[in-house]
C-alpha cells in the first residue's frame, strides 16, 4: 500500500535473535514490511532493514516521523527514537490486528512469552520462560535436525492420526536423545512429532497458567506459522487460536510502528 | 552510588577499614562469630563480647561455580557462593572467623553449613528454629535452642553473659532498627537524596561494622538527610515507583538493581532478607533473654516457614501495607534459581497484591550473566506496563 | 515388533505348583491361590495391560516366575486400590503424607498415602489402558501439575496436584518436613489459595541434632496434635494403648523384613533378582492388609531360604554380579538395566531406613514415635548418615554405592557428594552420584544407562583388583 501525500509515517524495527523485521505504517494502514536474517551484528541488520523499508516505501529518513526499535537487539538501535520491549510491542501489534485479543502467545527462537492485554491493547500481565530452550523455536530446530526434515514438514506429519507418544524430558538436549530412543523402540515419527509439539505446548501452558488465559488468543512469532504447533496449542489451551492473514513474525515490528505513531516526538 | 552525602562516604570508609580492624581485634584476643541465617539472635553474640559478622556476599558466578562442586548445581546460588567463599578463603571476613552460626530456618542453608563443617572444618554452631507454631512446645523448643546457642557463645567468650551487657546490647540494636526504619521511610519520600542502592549499601554495612559505631554513623546519616533539602526537581519523565520483595539480594549482587535503574524505575523500598525484612516486627519488649527469644519467635516469618492460611499470613499483610505506604506502582519479586521457599510462593503473593491492585512481577535469576538481557526485557516490560498505567491514572485525574 | 505392546504371561507350567502354595488373607477373608492366579493371568492383563508389558526397560514384572511370593506381591499391588476404594467407601479416611508416622495414621483409622501412591490411584482410576495410553495419561497429568509449580520443582512432588484436583480421594494432608524432602511442604503450601483447600497440617521435623529432650517433645507434640485433628474427621480418639498396639505390630513386620533381607544379603549367590528382592522389604500401610503382608514375607523368607540351600540364583542375574547399594530418595534404578550390565541391587537406603527402625514399645507412644523419627539414620547430619550407609554397604557386601536423586531435589542433591565422599573413605568402595528425571517409565534413558554401566565396569575392576591383593 502506498503512503498518502503529507501523511505521517512511522517505522517499527524488531531485531530478534534470528531475524530482523520492519514495518512501515501510516494512519491509513501498513505501507510495507520486510524481514532479513539478523546475522552477527544486530545494529547492522537494523540499519539495513530500515533502509529497505524506506526504499520500498519510496521515502527518505527525514520523512519518517518516528522509529521505534524492539527485540533483543534494540539496545544497539541508535537510529531509533525510542526502544520499547517486544512484550509491549507484541501487545500493540496483536491488538491492532485483532482488537478482541486478550492473550498473546509468542514463541520465538530463544524465548517464549505469554502476554495478557486489556481492551486498549496495553499489557496487563506477562510471563516468560526462564533460562531454558525448552518451549522455544530452538527446541523445534534441534528436533528437525534429528528427523532431517523441515519445520513445515514436522508440522504436517504431526497432524496425522497417529497416537501421540509423550516426550518426558524438559531439557532440549536430553529430549533429543529420548527421541532417538523412541525411534529405536519402533515408535512412529508422526507419533513422536505429535509428542514434541505437545511438549512445547505444555511448557507454554505452564507459563500461561501463571497469568491466566483470557479472551481471544493470538499466536505470534515465527513458530506460529507451524500448523503442528498451532494445533497442539489449541488442544492444550483448549481454545481456538485467532487466525489471520498477517505474518505472525511481523507482529512485534507492527506494534513498534503503531507505538511510534503514539509517541509525541519533539520536533 | 550517591557520593554527595558525606555520611555515606563515612560509612563506606568505615567498611573499608573494617577487615584490618577485625584482624587487629583478633590478635588482641577478640573472637569473631560469622553468621548466615534468618533467625540468629545476633544480639547474644554481641552481648557476650564477641564480634558478630553477617556473611552475605553474592553476585559472583565464579564462586558459585566453585561451590557447586561441593553442594550441587541444583541449589540456591547464594549458598553455592557461600561455599565458594570458604573454599577460597580470600574474603577478609571469612578469613577472620572463629565460628559460623547458622539456623535451620532454611534447610538448604542448614545443609550447606553441614558441608562447611565437613569439608572445611568450620566450627559451625547450629540453632534450631521451629516451623510449626501451633504447638506450645515450639516456643519451649526455641527457648531451649537459644539457651544452648547462648551456652556456646559463653564458652567462646570464656565467661557467662552479663545482664548489663545484654541490656546495653538490646538497646543498641533497638536503636539500629529504629534508624534503619527511619532511613527506609526517608527513601519512600518524594525526591530523596539517596537511592535504594545507597540504602542497601548502608544496611549491609551494618553486617560487619562495630555496632556502636554503626549506630552513630546511621544517626549522622539521618541528621544530614534531614538538614539538607530534597533533591532538585528535574524535568524527567515520570518515574515508576517499585517495591522489591522476595528472598535476598546479597552484597555484590547488582544485576537487578542496575537493570531497574537503567529502566528508569525508582525502588522505594524493599521487603527482602538482606534489606528491610529482618527489621520488621522484631520488637524486643522486655530487655532480657526471655524478651529477646520472644521477639525472634514472633518476628516476620521467613519464606521457608510454611503458613497454611492466606488471610493471616504476616508476610502478605506486611507486603500489602508496605506497598500502600510507599505508594509503590508495582512489586518486583526477586528470587534466585532453586530458592524454593520463595519461588513456590510467587502466585499466592501475586494474587494477594492483586487484591490491592498492585501488579507483581517475578524476577527469578542467578549469578551468571547469561540471563541479563532476558531479565532486562522482563523488567523493562514491567516498567513500561506500570508507566502506562500511571499515565492513564494521571490522565483520568486531569 | 514393538515390545511395549506385548503382554507378559505367566507360563502354565508353574500353575499347579502355584496353586499349591496357598493364598493371602485380607480382612479375615481368604483369597485363594486360584483366585490370585486367575487375576494375574486373565483379569489383571485385561484391567491393567500397561502393567503387563514384557519390555523390562519400561517396568513390567520380574521374569522369575518361580518366585511365587513375587507373583503374589504383584497381585497385592495391582489390587490394592480395589481394596482401598472399598474401605474408603466404608468410611476410611485418606491422608496424603510424605512418609512420617504411619503408625499414628493407622491408629487413627486412616490410610497413609504417599504422593506416588496417590498418583497411582489417580492413574488406575481408568482401566484398560495400554502402556502407550498409560504413558500419555501419566504425561498429561504431570503437565497439569507442573502448571502450578515452578519449573525447578522435583517431578515427584508434582503428583500433589492429584490432591488438589481430587483425581483420587483425599481427606487430609499431613506431610512432615523431613530432610528427605522439603518441596512437598512448599507444594502443599500452594494449595492454601485454592477455593476449597484440603485440610492440612504440616509437621516440622526439628533437624538440629543434639541430645536435648526438647527436640523430641516438640515433634511428639505435633504428632499428638495431628491425632486430634484426624480425630475430628474420623471421630476416633487415639489412645496410647491403641497406638502402642500398632507400633508393636509394625515393629514385628519390620523385624520380619530384616530377617528376609539378611538371608538374601548373606547368601553366596543372590537368590532373587533386584526387583524380587524389593518384596522382602514390603511395608504395611494399612492395618487391614497386615495379615497378607505377614503371609507374603513369611512365604518369601521360606522361598529365599530354600533357594540359598539349593544355590538358586535370581532370574536375569549374571553369575557373580557386582552388588550395588543404592542411596538417595524417591528415585530408583531400572533393575533390568542394572542386571543386564552385570550388577544386582542389594538395597535401597530409603527403604532400609524404614526397615531398620525400631520404636520403643513401652511408655508414651508419641514420645517413642518422635524419638524413633529423630534417630532415623536417613535424617542425620552427613557424617552419621554416611556412617550408617557404610555399615549397610558392609552388611550387604556391596561392591559399590550409587547415590541417585531426582532432578530438582535440592536436598538429596546437596548431600550427594559429601555422603559418597565419606562412604568412599570409610569403605574403600567405588561411589558415585547421579541425577535422574523420574517422569515416567522412560526415565532418563540412555544417559542413565551409560553412567550406570560405566560405574558397574568400575566396580568389576575394583573387585577384581581386591581379589588379586
Amino acid at each position: 500500500m502506498l503512503k498518502k501525500k503529507n501523511e505521517a509515517l512511522f517505522v517499527g524495527v524488531d531485531i530478534g535473535s534470528l531475524t530482523t523485521k520492519a514495518v512501515a505504517y501510516s494512519p491509513s494502514g501498513i505501507i510495507v514490511t520486510a524481514m532479513i536474517p539478523t546475522g552477527v551484528i544486530p545494529e547492522k541488520s537494523g540499519r539495513e532493514i530500515l533502509e529497505n523499508v524506506l526504499a520500498s516505501a519510496d521515502v527518505s529518513r527525514k520523512e519518517v516521523n518516528a522509529v521505534v526499535a524492539t527485540g533483543y537487539g534494540r539496545i544497539t538501535a541508535e537510529y531509533a527514537d525510542k526502544t520499547i520491549t517486544e512484550i509491549t510491542c507484541h501487545a500493540k501489534g496483536a491488538h491492532y490486528l485483532h482488537a478482541s485479543t486478550r492473550t498473546i502467545v509468542d514463541i520465538g527462537g530463544q524465548d517464549c512469552k505469554v502476554i495478557r492485554l486489556d481492551e486498549d491493547g496495553n499489557v496487563a500481565d506477562f510471563a516468560m520462560n526462564d533460562k531454558c530452550a525448552a518451549g522455544t523455536g530452538r527446541f523445534l530446530e534441534v528436533i528437525s535436525q534429528v528427523f532431517k526434515i523441515s519445520l513445515e514438514e514436522m508440522g504436517t506429519l504431526a497432524q496425522s492420526e497417529a497416537p501421540l507418544v509423550p516426550i518426558n524430558n524438559t531439557c532440549t538436549v536430553f529430549a533429543e536423545s529420548e527421541i532417538i530412543s523412541l525411534l529405536a523402540r519402533g515408535e512412529r515419527a508422526e507419533s513422536i512429532l505429535k509428542g514434541v509439539f505437545r511438549a512445547i505446548a505444555s511448557r507454554v501452558s505452564g507459563i500461561a497458567a501463571r497469568i491466566g488465559v483470557d479472551g481471544d488468543v493470538f499466536f505470534s512469532g515465527g513458530v506460529a506459522k507451524n500448523c503442528g504447533m498451532v494445533a497442539a496449542l489449541e488442544e492444550v489451551l483448549q481454545c481456538p487460536i485467532v487466525s489471520l492473514e498477517f505474518d505472525p513474525q511481523l507482529v512485534g515490528a507492527l506494534g513498534a510502528a503503531v507505538l511510534a505513531s503514539e509517541l509525541r516526538v519533539k520536533s | 552510588m550517591n557520593t554527595s552525602v558525606i555520611a555515606i562516604d563515612n560509612i563506606r570508609a568505615a567498611v573499608a577499614r573494617r577487615p584490618a580492624e577485625l584482624a587487629v581485634a583478633r590478635q588482641a584476643g577478640k573472637k569473631v562469630v560469622g553468621w548466615i541465617g534468618y533467625n540468629i539472635p545476633e544480639e547474644l553474640i554481641h552481648a557476650c563480647g564477641l564480634i558478630p559478622i553477617r556473611i552475605c556476599q553474592g553476585g559472583d558466578n565464579r564462586l558459585a561455580e566453585i561451590g557447586a562442586n561441593y553442594i550441587s548445581t541444583q541449589n540456591c546460588f547464594f549458598l553455592r557462593q557461600c561455599i565458594g567463599l570458604f573454599v577460597e578463603r580470600q574474603d577478609p571476613y571469612v578469613r577472620e572467623l572463629d565460628a559460623l552460626a547458622t539456623d535451620t530456618t532454611c534447610l538448604q542453608l542448614y545443609r550447606m553449613a553441614t558441608l562447611l563443617e565437613h569439608y572445611f572444618q568450620t566450627n559451625v554452631i547450629f540453632l534450631g528454629v521451629p516451623k510449626n507454631r501451633e504447638v506450645p512446645e515450639a516456643d519451649a523448643y526455641f527457648t531451649q535452642e537459644v539457651g544452648q546457642f547462648l551456652s556456646q557463645m559463653e564458652k567462646m567468650a570464656g565467661r557467662p553473659l552479663d545482664e548489663g551487657s545484654l541490656t546495653r546490647t538490646l538497646k543498641l540494636f533497638a536503636g539500629i532498627r529504629q534508624a534503619i526504619t527511619q532511613l527506609y521511610e526517608y527513601l519512600a519520600n518524594d525526591r530523596p537524596l539517596i537511592s535504594w542502592r545507597d540504602v542497601l549499601e548502608v544496611v549491609q554495612a551494618g553486617y560487619c561494622l562495630d555496632r556502636a559505631q554503626y549506630l552513630i554513623l546511621l544517626q549522622e546519616l539521618l541528621g544530614e538527610l534531614a538538614e539538607r533539602a530534597a533533591a532538585p526537581c528535574r524535568t524527567v519523565e515520570r518515574r515508576v515507583r517499585v517495591l522489591l520483595a522476595g528472598s535476598l539480594i546479597a552484597r555484590g549482587d547488582t544485576k537487578l538493581i542496575t537493570i531497574l535503574e537503567e529502566c528508569g524505575a525508582r525502588v522505594v523500598g524493599d521487603l527482602i532478607w538482606s534489606g528491610m525484612a529482618p527489621f520488621v516486627n522484631l520488637a524486643v519488649k522486655e530487655y532480657s533473654l526471655a524478651g529477646l527469644v520472644a521477639a525472634y519467635y514472633s518476628r516476620l516469618p521467613h519464606g521457608a516457614i510454611p503458613h497454611m492460611e492466606v488471610d493471616n499470613d504476616d508476610r502478605l499483610i506486611v507486603l500489602q501495607e508496605l506497598a500502600k505506604k510507599t505508594r509503590a506502582n508495582g512489586i518486583v519479586y526477586y528470587s534466585l534459581r532453586y530458592c524454593d521457599p520463595f519461588s513456590f510462593k510467587v502466585l499466592c503473593t501475586k494474587n494477594a497484591m492483586k487484591r490491592i491492585a498492585v501488579p507483581l512481577m517475578e524476577a527469578q535469576t542467578e549469578y551468571s550473566p547469561e540471563d541479563t538481557e532476558n531479565l532486562r526485557t522482563r523488567v523493562e516490560a514491567f516498567v513500561e506496563m506500570l508507566d502506562c498505567a500511571q499515565a492513564r491514572r494521571e490522565w483520568q485525574d486531569e | 515388533m514393538n515390545k511395549a505392546k506385548e503382554i507378559f504371561r505367566y507360563p502354565e507350567e508353574i500353575k499347579a505348583a502355584f496353586l499349591a502354595s496357598g493364598g493371602l488373607t485380607f480382612e479375615n477373608k481368604q483369597v485363594s491361590a486360584e483366585e490370585i492366579w486367575r487375576f494375574m493371568t486373565v483379569d489383571g492383563p485385561t484391567r491393567f495391560p500397561a502393567s503387563f508389558t514384557i519390555d523390562p526397560n519400561l517396568g513390567g514384572f520380574s521374569p522369575d516366575v518361580d518366585f511365587f511370593a513375587g507373583i503374589k506381591h504383584n497381585y497385592y499391588r495391582l489390587t490394592e486400590f480395589d481394596r482401598l476404594r472399598n474401605r474408603y467407601q466404608r468410611g476410611k479416611k485418606i491422608v496424603v503424607v510424605q512418609d512420617g508416622p504411619t503408625e499414628l495414621l493407622q491408629a487413627c483409622g486412616c490410610v497413609a498415602a504417599r504422593p506416588p501412591f496417590h498418583w497411582m490411584w489417580a492413574m488406575r482410576d481408568v482401566e484398560g489402558l495400554s502402556l502407550e495410553e498409560a504413558e500419555r495419561r501419566n504425561s498429561a497429568l504431570r503437565n497439569e501439575c507442573k502448571k502450578c509449580m515452578p519449573a525447578e520443582c522435583c517431578s515427584i512432588v508434582a503428583p500433589f496436584h492429584t490432591v488438589r484436583t481430587s483425581k483420587a480421594p483425599v481427606d487430609f494432608l499431613a506431610p512432615v518436613s523431613y530432610m528427605a524432602c522439603s518441596d512437598a511442604v512448599f507444594t502443599i503450601e500452594t494449595t492454601r489459595s485454592d477455593d476449597n483447600p484440603v485440610p492440612s497440617f504440616i509437621m516440622d521435623f526439628p533437624v538440629h541434632d543434639h541430645s536435648g529432650s526438647w527436640r523430641v517433645e516438640y515433634l511428639a507434640a505435633q504428632f499428638r496434635l495431628l491425632a486430634r485433628k484426624l480425630g475430628a474427621i474420623t471421630s476416633i480418639k487415639v489412645t496410647d494403648e491403641a497406638l502402642n498396639t500398632v507400633i508393636v505390630r509394625q515393629n514385628r513386620l519390620r523385624r520380619l523384613a530384616r530377617e528376609c533381607t539378611k538371608l538374601w544379603w548373606d547368601a553366596p549367590t543372590p537368590p532373587l533378582n533386584s526387583s524380587d528382592r524389593f518384596v522382602l522389604g514390603l511395608r504395611c500401610w494399612e492395618q487391614e492388609d497386615e495379615t497378607a503382608v505377614i503371609e507374603l514375607l513369611t512365604e518369601a523368607r521360606a522361598e529365599v531360604a530354600r533357594r540359598v540351600t539349593d544355590r538358586i540364583k535370581g532370574a536375569g542375574i549374571v553369575d557373580d554380579p557386582v552388588r550395588i547399594l543404592v542411596c538417595g530418595s524417591c528415585a530408583h534404578l531400572n533393575a533390568h538395566m542394572v542386571e543386564q550390565a552385570g550388577g544386582v541391587i542389594v538395597g535401597n537406603e530409603e527403604w532400609l531406613n524404614n526397615m531398620t527402625m525400631h520404636i520403643d514399645e513401652t511408655g508414651d507412644p508419641f514420645i517413642n514415635l518422635a524419638s524413633a523419627a529423630c534417630a532415623m539414620p536417613y535424617e542425620q547430619p552427613p557424617e552419621k548418615r554416611a556412617a550408617w550407609i557404610a555399615q549397610l554397604a558392609q552388611m550387604s557386601r556391596a561392591d559399590g554405592v550409587i547415590f541417585i536423586y531426582n532432578w530438582g531435589c535440592n536436598y538429596q542433591s546437596a548431600m550427594a557428594r559429601v555422603l559418597m565422599d565419606i562412604v568412599k573413605t570409610k569403605t574403600g568402595l567405588p561411589t558415585t552420584w547421579l541425577d535422574i528425571i523420574q517422569s515416567g517409565r522412560q526415565t532418563s534413558g540412555e544417559q542413565l544407562r551409560t553412567r550406570v554401566e560405566a560405574f558397574i565396569e568400575i566396580m568389576q575392576r575394583h573387585r577384581a583388583a581386591k581379589k588379586i591383593k
